[in-house]
């Protein structure tokens, strides 16, 4: 891939380099998830269909979390505010208005189902956003080196990210909610993101990752629900709703049949090999 | 004798065209010297044309024929022509066609049967008169469009036995083509006589096969043969895509397959972008099962084909550790195949022509 400078990818790279910069007294207890992370775990194939994305989601394992320092200081600090139309606790923008979105997983929450942002004692309750679809994200991951695509730009991190199982499950998450009636407009990228995990991972390491997320009790709950929809929307049919989004989200650049048929048949062998039934 | 391009400007499409080639063939076969009169008298539509022919010889009294016209005549068309021969009671009957092969020509001279054809094949005997008026013309039909034989090219073994007629380079014995071929000898024999008939093979007397029109019988094949209609196939899905599904190739048994279409193309000269790959399988399910590959009716790019027989299999090749079928198969199964396949066939039979060397073997 060729970027430049301004291209969306350098520009969010350079975002998430700036971001774990910043806050990097909790690095330990951070996880890139979200569009970054799923590149990062398919970018050995390569697709028709350029990914793009400019912001930056970081869940936060709450349960290693130090007091100190301040969170939101230390954004504050660096030049971050308060994303304002986000209206949610965990939306940020950087000086150069960038998106950053630092997250909780539902599971890790003290709080009620309807609360929005996390309770992190001294943090505070505004600094992380309570999201449902992340508990994955803490069973399935593995540490990689996050580097700058910009020649002059030496930064460097080690940083858990998300796996492709956990992605998957997170992804589903939210196409799920979106086709449940929500007014949010249906976006097709994140099918699209289901179909290159899909492709990108071995259909059998697929399915171990998936055994784990099912036996720990962390992603349990989430990830049988996650299958059970992730089924609904990519193995029950050719026709199915996430293969069409797949194919909608290509639309122009692919051929929408064949993509169609690739996820269906890449999610059934995947809902095969788990021994569930499509 | 003439050569072909004078008899092309000729015009042999109706009966009555044909008949009057005929009659003009016919006095040209008299010797001017010979004191012979020849009067036709023609009647009927210009497709289904109707004469008689009056020959004097000098003070002797007149000879009537009637004439039967056909457009060509070989010899599994004899058969209809003979009973025409033998209806007319009153006169000696002479076959006129555009064309008569020469083992035709053979059969009607055996059973004393006279005939000319618009290339100067005459052959007419007259006891009563003395008289045998005998001329040879073309000894193939000038007038045949390429690719359009009478005989059937179509069935399990006249298919084999034509497979290994334009993959091998001549000469051989027929035994050793039956073998080849898969074919009993007596299945050979009869492939080979229909196909001499039309001239796309040349045996000697010894009957071996000396000369083989590969070109014309591979294309007169495939305008008659497809992959559909010689196997039967199924579509399914590789979702990692055609480069995977061709590095898997690599690793399984060969017996499993064999790649035709493009795939195979490629083996033999550069070929175009891979969008469906064409396998042949005797177990496909065992294929699809080993190659991970799904079977779907919508946006498949996999296309399993169960073949009626061995052919396929037959001197198939590997390249680049792909087993491919032979050069003259990939062409009749691009010919057939989806998008721009058919294209990609006619480049590949321009390579074959120009390296027949290097495929037929």
């Amino acid at each position: 891939m060729v970027f430049g400078a301004n291209s969306t990818d350098v520009v969010a790279r350079r975002a998430l380099l700036g971001a774990l910069e910043t806050l990097q007294p909790h690095l330990d207890s951070l996880i890139l998830v979200g569009a970054q992370a799923v590149y990062l775990n398919s970018n050995h194939i390569e697709l028709p269909l350029a990914p793009a994305t400019s912001d930056a989601d970081i869940a936060f394992d709450t349960r290693s979390l130090e007091v100190s320092p301040e969170i939101g200081e230390l954004l504050r600090e660096a030049g971050y505010s308060p994303n304002e139309t986000a209206k949610n606790p965990g939306h940020w923008i950087n000086a150069e208005r960038v998106p950053l979105d630092l997250l909780q997983p539902r599971i890790l929450s003290n709080r009620g189902p309807k609360s929005r942002g996390a309770d992190l004692g001294p943090h505070g309750r505004e600094v992380l956003r309570i999201t449902d679809g992340l508990d994955s994200a803490l069973i399935d991951n593995s540490v990689l080196t996050i580097s700058s695509f910009e020649a002059e730009d030496p930064r460097s991190y080690e940083m858990k990210v998300a796996g492709p199982a956990a992605l998957i499950i997170a992804k589903t998450a939210k196409i799920g909610d979106r086709l449940m009636g929500s007014s949010e407009r249906l976006t097709s990228k994140d099918a699209h993101d289901v179909y290159r995990l899909l492709l990108a991972t071995q259909t059998e390491l697929l399915g171990q990752l998936f055994q784990k997320l099912l036996s720990n009790p962390l992603s349990a709950s989430e990830s049988r629900i996650g299958l059970t929809a992730f089924t609904q929307l990519f193995a029950k049919s050719q026709d199915a709703p996430g293969n069409r989004l797949v194919a909608e989200a290509a639309k122009g650049i692919e051929d929408a049949d064949l993509l169609m048929a690739s996820s269906w048949a890449l999610a059934s062998d995947l809902v095969e090999t788990l021994g569930l039934t499509a | 004798m003439q050569d072909n391009k004078e008899f092309l400007k000729v015009k042999v499409s109706t009966e009555r065209e044909i008949l009057s080639e005929v009659v003009r063939q016919l006095k040209l076969a008299v010797p001017p010297s010979f004191e012979l009169e020849i009067d036709a008298t023609e009647s009927g539509t210009l497709s289904k044309a109707e004469a008689l022919i009056d020959m004097k010889l000098l003070d002797k009294p007149s000879l009537r024929f009637a004439v039967e016209v056909r457009t060509t005549i070989d010899r599994s068309g004899l058969l209809r022509v003979m009973e025409a021969a033998t209806k007319d009671k009153n006169n000696a009957v002479i076959i006129a066609a555009r064309y008569i092969s020469l083992p035709a020509q053979q059969e009607l001279k055996k059973l004393g049967i006279c005939f000319a054809d618009a290339t100067g094949n005459v052959f007419i005997t007259a006891p009563r008169l003395g008289l045998l008026i005998s001329n040879r013309g073309m000894d193939m039909d000038p007038w045949r469009k390429a690719g359009r034989p009478k005989a059937s090219l179509t069935g399990v073994s006249t298919e084999l036995v034509i497979r290994a007629l334009v993959d091998m380079k001549e000469p051989y014995l027929t035994a050793e083509l039956a073998r080849e071929s898969g074919t009993s000898r007596g299945s050979a024999y009869w492939v080979l006589d229909r196909l001499e008939e039309v001239g796309v093979i040349t045996r000697n007397k010894k009957r071996s096969i000396e000369k083989v029109e590969w070109k014309e019988l591979l294309t007169t094949w495939t305008a008659e043969s497809d992959f559909f209609k010689t196997s039967t196939t199924t579509s399914y899905i590789a979702p990692r895509g055609l480069e995977q599904l061709i590095a898997d190739l690599k690793t399984i048994d060969k017996e499993l397959y064999a790649a035709t279409g493009t795939i195979a193309a490629a083996g033999y000269h550069s070929s175009a972008g891979l969008y469906t790959a064409m396998l042949y399988s005797t177990n496909p399910e065992a294929l699809a099962n080993k190659l991970g590959i799904r079977q779907t009716d919508r946006g498949a790019n996999v296309m399993l084909a169960y073949p009626d027989s061995d052919g396929p299999f037959q001197r198939t090749t590997e390249f680049e550790g792909v087993r491919i079928v032979s050069a003259p198969q990939t062409y009749r199964d691009l010919m057939s195949g989806p998008g721009r396949n058919p294209e990609e066939a006619k480049n590949l039979l321009a390579w074959m022509v120009q390296n027949d060397g290097i495929w037929r073997k």
